[in-house]
């Protein structure tokens, strides 16, 4: 094998240990609202909106509160700009922490999933 | 039965005779190929009629049909009445079917002598398109649906109108654009099947080049205008945010652009052959894997944009194995007889450099599209489906990036290798680190984070590196093939916006009252109101320095959907475009008149304090059925202390009786809207008092500084530019 093999086998595979723990890193699984509560690890959960509590907005952030399919309900901040049609979603899914102190879960990220096709709504 | 589902019938039967025809010529070399021929024309023809019928269905208002219903309205404009062909599945497979005709069309005009084996592959995937839309047709009834509550042979009076983020003038382009790029992909793929049955692996490329050009152009100018259209109009502020619909059509392109590289390589030197042929494999399935992933529901759990399952998962994945399966078969049979050329052993040389290229563009591709099916793989492998986020993608476009930016910059030198001088290279080399230093040195840190700042430095100076050396370039050896000089000048220009737009950018969220002028960094901006209509939008008054200027964000709830949509108001600008997203609006008496308290909390609301002192739950009625939950108000006014509680009666799962109690002096109502036990909050309504005053109605809006984003554009086009000059090139 030539130098120039070596090399770029070398730098296809620094790129993939990259790419691997880049991915490890942001690898969440989804889990159910009591288990969040029980650890502060990064994870994903999914839940409805729960309609009849109002969400608040401030500047910066905003807090809403969500339900789980066994009905278990969870309050949420999170400090970004509310995703587009967050009242219409059938769902949410939401990447954070759960702040145990605090009793709420700090929302990194959302995402919204609509009943209607070819939209593109997102927000960081 | 619509007349358009019997041409589309009748498509699908001449189509199968067709490819019968061909089989038969290819086989048995009988003179089979003009009926072949004619009866794709009649196929085609008849293709024609249906796009037609389909549009005509449109603008007469034909809401029998399900596809009209869906996605028009009769208040729908002409434009969009068009523009809602493509509006969604079955429309965009016609479509694709109706371009496949256009160019097997042309490629028989150029009467090549495999023209049989040509046709074949474009009929083949015809034909599956074909079955598709019988399946899923545009000109379904819908009355055939079941699920709808219409009987057989009532025409609704209205559709349901064409969803409004889609009524804006880039859905007359960005669709049928894509859909051009996606459909072009299958001539290079055709032209590589010639080559591997015909034994002939280097005259393909010479007939597919323009090709290859025109599917990298059209597919990458598709894939630019999504990013226009998201920016200027969907509010969020990005062009790109790595979901999987775009990284699905991202993916082809990479690997197509890939092919472009490899087969100049394989022009000058006869290497990388067998690279080429799996490179245009791989791209026409990544096509059909990216209609897989946008149409079938695997996706659905994790992407913002939601996908609707026809039910066509399987039968895509089938298509894909299929064209797998018969490639692969193909590739492997004749593998060993494909005869190449190797690449220089020396490390630094113009097609080696090049060939690294194509190596890193497939990494990056390959990264992409593992990260993008994640979902699907963590199905198979891992107990819970997972997806992978923004953050991968910028990590790994890092080294990809940069290497991708290093190879560009020294390619053009190793041009001419006997040129190059140490003098020169240090001449460009320096200018463009102390531009690049000097530049990111004035940008703000404040907002950003450090991390990516650093990688800002070297890709800025990498950039500014390629656009020196080309133009130096350019001008000293007198170059008259400028299109690669251009399509990576833009790429560079491209990398700077997306430095200068991303890194350097900032944004602040402001609440806005009415009437107050606030201001955010140095423009000065007040909020003047709401207007009454029916795409409603809220008005404001602006200053950047250069005047006073009446603008507005358009926020509206749209009666049918109940969405509510909204848009930004952009004011372009050399060094920044300032973008205004408009968060939410609220009126000042809905303001007024709620409350949210949490346990201990006291709150001012008018001229009273009130304090929520605790829960009162009344557990003699928990048992019995009714449980009454109430709470206790401490309010304190003039001086005085009162103890309200307002309360609710659960009477059943929905069935909530309010017990409402008065604030004193005024006995303004209040009413306990809803509790959280959890965290320990009420939510009031009080009524509003006679002399009150109203609060003023706020908007909560968003202003990014969006440094630079123009060089996004303008490296676009500038890459596009380079592709329409390649093309115009070779015809």
């Amino acid at each position: 094998m030539n130098v120039k093999k070596i090399i770029i086998i070398t730098m296809i595979v620094i790129f993939s240990i990259i790419a691997f723990y880049s991915m490890s890193d942001l690898l969440t699984p989804y889990i159910s609202f009591k288990e969040s509560m029980r650890t502060d690890n990064f994870v994903q959960i999914i839940g409805e909106l729960d309609k009849s509590i109002p969400i608040e907005y401030m500047e910066g952030y905003f807090t809403f509160t969500l339900k789980d399919k066994d009905d278990t309900r969870m309050n949420f901040i999170h400090r970004g700009t509310k995703p587009f049609n967050f009242e219409h979603a059938k769902q949410i899914v939401v990447l954070g922490k759960y702040k145990q102190s605090k009793r709420i879960f700090e929302s990194t990220k959302i995402l919204i999933k609509c009943p209607s096709k070819y939209e593109q709504q997102k927000r960081n | 039965m619509h007349l358009g589902k019997y041409l589309i019938i009748f498509s699908l039967l001449t189509s199968i005779v067709s490819l019968i025809c061909l089989g038969i010529n290819i086989r048995e070399k009988k003179s089979t190929f003009d009926w072949a021929k004619r009866l794709f024309y009649i196929s085609g023809i008849s293709i024609i009629f249906a796009v037609i019928l389909l549009f005509i269905a449109f603008l007469s208002h034909s809401f029998q049909l399900s596809y009209v219903y869906n996605y028009s309205s009769l208040s729908l404009s002409t434009t969009y009445l068009i523009t809602a062909f493509w509006a969604g599945q079955e429309g965009t497979f016609l479509l694709w079917l109706f371009l496949l005709y256009i160019f097997g069309y042309i490629i028989l005009r150029e009467k090549d002598e495999n023209a049989n084996i040509l046709l074949a592959v474009i009929s083949i995937t015809q034909i599956f398109i074909l079955i598709i839309l019988i399946a899923y047709s545009p000109f379904r009834l819908i009355w055939e649906e079941g699920a709808r509550h219409f009987r057989p042979g009532m025409i609704p009076q209205d559709g349901s109108g064409l969803n409004p983020l889609l009524q804006n003038p880039w859905m007359v382009i960005h669709p049928p654009v894509l859909f051009v790029g996606y459909a072009s992909a299958i001539i290079p793929f055709a032209y590589a099947i010639v080559g591997l049955l015909k034994k002939d692996y280097t005259t393909w490329i010479d007939k597919s080049y323009k090709w290859i050009l025109f599917c990298v152009t059209t597919l990458g100018i598709g894939i630019f205008l999504g990013a226009y259209w998201a920016y200027l109009v969907l509010g969020w502020g990005g062009y790109w945010g790595w979901d999987p619909v775009e990284n699905s059509s991202l993916i082809p392109w990479i690997f197509i652009v890939a092919l472009m590289h490899g087969v100049i390589i394989q022009k000058r030197k006869n290497a990388l052959i067998k690279t080429n042929i799996l490179l245009s494999i791989i791209t026409f399935i990544l096509i059909f894997y990216s209609t897989f992933l946008t149409r079938s529901g695997v996706l659905s759990d994790f992407s913002v944009h939601s996908f609707s399952d026809l039910g066509l998962s399987g039968y895509l994945i089938f298509i894909i194995c299929f064209f797998i399966l018969t490639s692969a078969f193909l590739f492997i049979k004749q593998f060993q007889n494909i005869e190449s050329n190797p690449m220089s052993k020396k490390i630094l040389t113009f097609d080696n450099i090049i060939s690294y290229g194509i190596i890193t563009l497939i990494c990056y591709g390959v990264f992409i599209l593992i990260g993008t099916s994640m979902p699907i793989l963590s199905k198979l492998f891992l107990p819970k489906p997972t997806t992978v986020f923004e953050g991968f993608y910028n990590i790994i476009s890092i080294p990809m990036g940069i290497l991708i930016l290093a190879l560009i910059g020294l390619v053009a030198a190793y041009k001419f290798p006997k040129n190059i001088n140490k003098k020169t290279i240090i001449s460009i080399i320096v200018p463009s680190i102390f531009l690049g230093v000097l530049y990111n040195l004035s940008q703000s840190e404040k907002y950003n984070s450090s991390f990516y700042h650093i990688f800002a430095y070297v890709f800025t100076i990498l950039a500014l590196f390629i656009i020196v050396q080309s133009i130096y370039h350019l001008i000293k050896y007198k170059i008259k093939n400028i299109a690669p000089y251009m399509a990576h000048i833009g790429v560079a220009v491209l990398v700077i916006g997306i430095i200068a737009s991303n890194i350097h950018s900032y944004s602040v969220q402001k609440r806005l009252h009415q009437g107050k002028e606030e201001t955010i960094d140095t423009i000065n901006i007040t909020f003047k109101g709401i207007t009454r209509s029916m795409k409603s939008t809220l008005k404001y008054s602006f200053n950047d320095g250069s005047g006073i200027k009446d603008i507005d964000t358009l926020y509206y709830t749209n009666r049918k959907t109940k969405s509510l949509y909204r848009e930004p108001y952009i004011s372009y600008g050399f060094f920044r475009d300032i973008y205004i997203s408009p968060i939410k609006y609220q009126r000042g008496i809905d303001n007024r008149s709620s409350l949210t308290l949490t346990k201990g909390e006291e709150k001012k609301f008018d001229n009273y304090k009130i304090k929520f002192v605790g829960f009162d739950i009344d557990k003699k009625h928990m048992k019995s059925g009714t449980p009454k939950l109430m709470t206790k108000l401490n309010i304190k006014i003039k001086g005085k202390n009162y103890t309200i509680s307002p309360g609710i009666i659960i009477k059943g799962k929905d069935s909530r009786e309010s017990i409402d109690a008065k604030l004193p002096i005024t006995g303004q109502r209040v009413s306990l809207l809803n509790f959280d036990l959890r965290s320990k909050k009420i939510f009031l309504f009080i009524e509003s008092g006679n002399n009150a005053p109203t609060p003023p109605d706020s908007a909560l809006i968003e202003m990014s500084f969006k440094k630079l984003i123009w060089l996004v554009w303008l490296g676009t086009i500038l890459i596009s530019a380079g592709g329409f000059l390649a093309i115009s090139r070779k015809s």
